[in-house]
Order: structure tokens, then C-alpha cells, then sequence
């Protein structure tokens, strides 16, 4: 059975590879998202630099945040004990809600109609 | 100040799916915002003119315009590499239609009519309906994430047994195509919108059966559609129970009838004594040990109690990781002997056993966490050959698996739409979902290739993977596959106007 020792050192990697990779989701309660998951770089070097990043939503508004930090983001960090680390940032824009649902066409019902221009 | 709507370029020009199985570099990439303000027929045909003018502009530079909505298909139909990428999730408008913006031939209620435009997410139908309208949709997949538009496009269904995918519920549809075309289409049978309501929108009226049902699954290969017309129905709760049951004779007659009166319900499940017939079956089937039994999902309607508080928000909690799908899927291709032990694992934690949790159809169907390298692929057959289908599929796995991959299936009235998947009298659709792994993309091939040997008929959900051949494309579709290319061809008359919505992945196999 020469798969028990190709099994072995996958699960070890896999150990290794999964222990040291986190993820975290902030996520607002009922998000309305927009679009797929973009990417911001945010990579420190010991607080001595910061960088302000602008997220490019339209809409002003965030609805998630995933912060991942995988095996080697963690690597660099440990080797230069802690003066460069590296993140992988995901965010994911809101779309903003309807001011109103209007009703369209008339008021033959009694309601408001809004279908003026 | 209200603004009006724009379109938006991004900076960067790379995309990725939801679930991460597929990335390109688009040619650009742009937003549609519907600008602030509830939607006026001004704004519409703001919004429409924006659009049509990318269109033309797109076409001018000889480049390919995808319209993408909640990007969770998994197969490449939304994104494309070199291609326009129009994202419309921002364009989330709505609005209810009176009684005066009907056509004199209308005969349903105005009241239960939504106008929803491309980018209004499911979740934002079911949230606005049941909160605000005391509404609910009829049906719709087993998640929010969608908009209404992507999930119609690819004939996105649930398991509401008596009811079609979720194209269905649509009654119009307002296309934007080549050649400044702004189309309303509804069915002649069935007449919505008067000619005047129409206009207002800057739309011309078109009632053409043909050109409906070629719009309301058209994976954007006719254009942008920019809004629908959809039929709600009153609110109502579900109270669903999952349990254990065998895969024996009973079961297997209820998959095939759509009526499972004949299995074993335990008795803590309540069935409603005036109308036992579920409103939802489901039937999950754990390939790896032909003895574990299965899992079977029933949903009973009730009325909505006026004490019930809808609450969809979403809880803090641990879960497996974002990559654990897709690390776990490449572990099990290299350790296989494995793979039974995990996956069955996973269909206990995944499939827990609960009685009679009640919720509106939007608690019930809610937020997914999302999970990058997760696979899915879905057949539907029809559901008298559900059985002999199901068979094949435990066999190919058993034969060439084992893949992390258990078979779901879901029943469903045939759907409208030349390209709706779901296209049989009654259909059992048959999901494989697993983990993303080179054994799961075999068995799932496998099993096609054993429903070609047997001859049972089916077809392929658009937005799962899949793997069309001309062959199984025309033998999927026949006649209706020929009308959607009629409508196609002569709504995109030139060859520039079709290149500008065309499909690479789709290209070869559908000869479009
Ligand atoms: C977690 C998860 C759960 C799922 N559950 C189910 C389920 O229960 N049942 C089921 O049947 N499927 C299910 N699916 C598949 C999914 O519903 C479909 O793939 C659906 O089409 C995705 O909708 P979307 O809004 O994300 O559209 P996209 O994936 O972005 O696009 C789908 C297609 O629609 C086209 N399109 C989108 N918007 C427009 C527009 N405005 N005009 C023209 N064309 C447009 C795109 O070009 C593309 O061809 C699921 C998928 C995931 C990831």
C-alpha cells in the first residue's frame, strides 16, 4: 500500500498549510452585496509606514470584510519577527436600498402614483 | 439631492466568480448604478440608454458584452476572459404596478405584481415581500444570493413541487440589445403592461411567445435583460422536517410521482389534516455506504400567523474554513481510501435531523457562507426515470469514484423557456455536489456518459458544471434549441451584433 505514506505527508502538509491559515468574515447583519469579493493589499512593515487604501465602492458603503492570512504570510511574519506582515484583504461592496418602492402607472387604487418624470 | 444613474468603470480589470472556480482578465469592467432616488420611468430610461450606448460601444471595438448578476454560477457562463463585464448588482430598483399601468387584457391581480431590475438580489425580493407587502415569491434556488435575473437566466430551480424553476414567476421582461433595441416582451396569452406604460419607459411592446421564452433563460446571449415583471404570491410559512429514511420501494415511487404520501413520516413531523401534499421534497442519497439511509426534506405549507417575527439576520459563528472545500477536495484526490470516511462525516454534519422549523420562505432559503472550491453539477431527468437515473449515478460513482460527492435530488414542474433545463413533465433534478476535486469532475462524467449509454433523456443546469457536447446539447434540447436560435438570429441580425453577445464556453457547442 504505497498510498499510506503519500497519505501521511499530505495530511502533514495539509496540518501544516490549514493550522496556519486563518480567515475572518466581517460581515453586516442582512448584507445587500455588490459584486464579487475585490482585493486590497495590506501589507505593514512594523507600523513604521501606513498606508490609507480607498476601497472603490461606488456606493460608499461595505457590506463584508475577509481577512486571510495564510502558512506563508505567517512565515514571512515569524522570519522578520514580526517587521513585515502580510495579509490578503477581501472586501465586498454594498449596494444601497431603495429609498421608496414606488407604485407605477397611475393611482387607480388610491395610492401615490409616481410615474411622473 | 437625487442623482442620476451612471455607469461606473473599475480600476481594475480582474474578475473572479463567487465561489473562486474560475478568474479572467476582462477587457473592462463596469458598474451600473441605478442612482439615488426611488425609480422613475425618467431613471429607466436613463438607465436603459447607458446601457444601450456600452452596447454599441462594445460592438464598435469588436468586444464581447457580458451582463453578470450574483457571479455564483460555477460553470464559466457570467464572466469571460477579454470581455466587457457589466456587473448589475447595484442596479437594485423596484416598483409595484397599479392598476392603471395595465394592459385592458390583464387578468391577474396588479397588486401581487413586483417590477424588479436586473441587480435586485433575491434576498432583496424575499425581504421587501414578506416584510413589506405581506407577499412572498412562489419559489426559487436554495439560497439568496442571486439576483433574480442571473438565477432566471440559467433556469435556477428549488424543490416547490408543484411549481416550475424560477423563471416562472416572470410575466415580463424588458431586453436590451444590438442596435439601440429596448424590447418589453410578454407572453400574447397573457398581457401585462399597457402599450402607454410601455412607452413610458422608453420601451417598445413586444408580445411574441418565442421571444419570451428565449428571453427568460438566455445566459445574456441575447442581450441585457434590464428588468422583470414578476407574479408574487401571499405570504405564507413553511415548517420544514429532514429525517432518516430507507432507500426502498416507498421512497422510490415517491421520487418518481412527486408525492411521497406513501413513505415513512415519523410522527414528530406535523402534516398539516387538510393538505397533506408537501409544498417541498428533497431526497439526499450518500453514495459511499449503500446502507446509511437517506436524507429526506419535506416542507408543509401553513397560513402566515400574524405573531411571527421574520428575522433573517445572520449570527457570529465558527465554520469550516473559506479554503477548506477546495484543500479538503485536493487531499482526497491524493488519499482516495479516505474519502468515504470525510464524506459521509460531511453528510451528517451537513444534513442534520430536525422536525417542524418554521420560517417565511426567505428564512428558510437564506444567506449562504460562501466557500471558495466547492463543485456542483445538476441533471434533470424526467422524474419517471428518476430512479433508473439515480441507479446509474450510485453505480458510476461506485465503479470509479470515490469522490467526495453525495446525490441530492429535487423535483420540479416542467419550466418555461426554450433553455430551461428543467424541461420535463414533471422533472427530478439530480445534483452532484461535492468538493472541488479531479474525482469529483470524473464521476460527474461518468454519470452523464452512463445516462447516454441508457438513453434517458436529460438536460444540464447552465450555472453548474457541465460539459455540453453538440451532441448533448441538441439531444438535450432538440426543437427548442433551433427556436432560440431563430429568436437569436433575428434579434441579432449581423454577425457583429451576435459576436457582441456571444458565449466562448457556448460558442462551439450551441453554434450560436
Ligand atoms: C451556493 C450556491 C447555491 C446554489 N443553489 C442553487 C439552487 O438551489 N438551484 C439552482 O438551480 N441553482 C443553484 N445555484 C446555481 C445558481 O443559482 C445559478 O448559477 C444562477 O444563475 C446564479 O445567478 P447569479 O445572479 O449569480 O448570476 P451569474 O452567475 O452572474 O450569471 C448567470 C447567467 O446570467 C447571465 N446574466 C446575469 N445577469 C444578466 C442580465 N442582467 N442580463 C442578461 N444576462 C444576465 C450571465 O451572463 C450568466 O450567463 C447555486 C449556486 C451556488 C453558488
Amino acid at each position: 500500500m504505497n498510498s499510506l505514506p503519500k497519505a501521511a505527508s499530505v495530511l502533514v502538509l495539509a496540518v501544516l498549510v490549514s493550522a496556519c491559515s486563518t480567515t475572518h468574515f466581517f460581515v453586516v447583519q442582512e448584507p445587500l452585496r455588490a459584486g464579487g469579493p475585490e482585493r486590497a493589499s495590506a501589507d505593514s512593515f512594523g507600523g513604521a509606514i501606513e498606508k490609507t487604501e480607498v476601497l472603490e465602492c461606488e456606493s460608499n458603503a461595505v457590506a463584508e470584510v475577509r481577512v486571510k492570512r495564510d502558512f506563508f504570510n505567517s512565515l514571512i511574519g515569524a522570519i522578520t519577527l514580526g517587521a513585515y506582515q502580510s495579509t490578503s484583504i477581501e472586501y465586498v461592496c454594498s449596494k444601497s436600498e431603495d429609498d421608496e418602492v414606488p407604485v407605477l402607472g397611475g393611482s387607480e387604487r388610491g395610492e401615490e402614483g409616481q410615474d411622473g418624470d | 439631492m437625487a442623482t442620476d444613474p451612471k455607469l461606473h468603470r473599475r480600476s481594475s480589470n480582474r474578475w473572479q466568480n463567487w465561489h473562486e472556480t474560475y478568474a479572467v482578465d476582462a477587457g473592462r469592467r463596469y458598474e451600473l448604478h441605478p442612482g439615488s432616488g426611488g425609480l422613475s420611468p425618467a431613471k429607466f430610461r436613463k438607465s436603459a440608454e447607458l446601457v444601450l450606448d456600452l452596447i454599441e460601444e462594445a460592438k464598435a471595438e469588436g468586444k464581447v458584452l457580458r451582463a453578470v448578476g450574483g457571479t455564483w454560477s460555477f460553470s464559466q457562463v457570467s464572466g469571460q476572459q477579454d470581455a466587457w463585464i457589466l456587473d448589475t448588482t447595484y442596479a437594485n430598483r423596484k416598483a409595484r404596478l397599479s392598476a392603471g399601468a395595465m394592459d385592458a387584457g390583464f387578468a391577474g391581480d396588479a397588486d401581487g405584481l413586483l417590477l424588479v431590475q436586473c441587480g435586485v438580489s433575491i434576498f432583496e425580493i424575499n425581504r421587501y415581500l414578506e416584510k413589506e407587502r405581506g407577499r412572498s415569491l412562489a419559489t426559487s434556488g436554495a439560497s439568496n444570493g442571486q439576483t433574480f435575473v442571473g438565477a432566471m437566466s440559467t433556469g435556477t430551480h428549488g424543490s416547490a413541487i408543484d411549481h416550475g424553476g424560477i423563471q416562472s414567476q416572470v410575466v415580463a421582461i424588458q431586453l436590451l440589445s444590438a442596435g439601440g433595441q429596448n424590447l418589453w416582451i410578454e407572453r400574447p396569452s397573457k398581457p401585462v403592461a399597457s402599450a402607454a406604460f410601455v412607452q413610458d419607459f422608453g420601451a417598445e411592446l413586444r408580445r411574441d411567445d418565442d421571444l419570451f421564452d428565449a428571453g427568460l433563460v438566455s445566459l445574456g446571449l441575447l442581450g441585457v435583460v434590464h428588468s422583470v415583471v414578476i407574479e408574487t404570491r401571499p405570504i405564507f410559512l413553511l415548517s420544514a422536517s429532514q429525517f432518516e429514511h430507507p432507500y426502498d420501494d416507498r421512497l422510490k415511487q415517491a421520487m418518481r410521482t412527486l408525492d411521497p404520501a406513501g413513505i415513512d413520516i415519523p410522527p414528530e413531523v406535523q402534516v398539516p389534516a387538510g393538505n397533506p401534499r408537501p409544498y417541498f421534497f428533497q431526497v439526499v442519497v450518500n453514495p459511499h455506504k449503500q446502507d446509511t439511509p437517506t436524507r429526506v426534506k419535506l416542507m408543509y405549507e401553513e397560513p402566515f400567523p400574524a405573531t411571527h417575527q421574520i428575522d433573517y439576520r445572520l449570527q457570529g459563528k465558527y465554520g469550516a474554513g473559506f479554503d477548506l472545500p477546495g484543500l479538503v477536495g485536493k487531499f482526497l484526490d491524493a488519499v482516495d481510501p479516505l474519502t468515504p470516511l470525510l464524506t459521509s462525516k460531511l453528510f451528517d454534519m451537513q444534513l442534520k435531523l430536525f422536525a417542524n422549523e418554521k420560517g417565511t420562505w426567505g428564512e428558510t432559503f437564506d444567506f449562504t457562507t460562501p466557500r471558495s472550491q466547492t463543485a456542483g453539477a445538476s441533471l434533470a431527468v424526467p422524474a419517471d426515470r428518476c430512479i433508473e437515473a439515480l441507479d446509474l449515478a450510485i453505480e458510476a460513482h461506485k465503479q470509479f469514484g470515490p469522490a467526495p460527492i453525495v446525490f441530492a435530488c429535487r423535483f420540479v414542474q416542467k419550466s418555461p423557456g426554450h433553455l430551461a433545463f428543467t424541461r420535463f413533465e414533471p422533472s427530478c433534478v439530480i445534483d452532484m455536489d461535492g468538493l472541488n476535486s479531479m474525482n469529483t469532475h470524473l464521476v460527474i462524467e461518468r454519470v452523464r456518459s452512463a445516462l447516454d449509454a441508457a438513453g434517458i433523456e436529460y438536460a444540464q443546469h447552465w450555472g453548474k458544471f457541465h460539459d455540453l457536447t453538440g451532441g448533448r446539447l441538441a439531444a438535450s434540447y432538440g426543437s427548442d434549441l433551433d427556436r432560440f436560435r431563430a429568436v437569436r438570429s433575428a434579434l441579432l441580425s449581423t454577425p457583429a451584433d451576435r459576436q457582441t453577445f456571444s458565449l466562448a464556453a457556448q460558442e462551439t457547442v450551441i453554434g450560436l
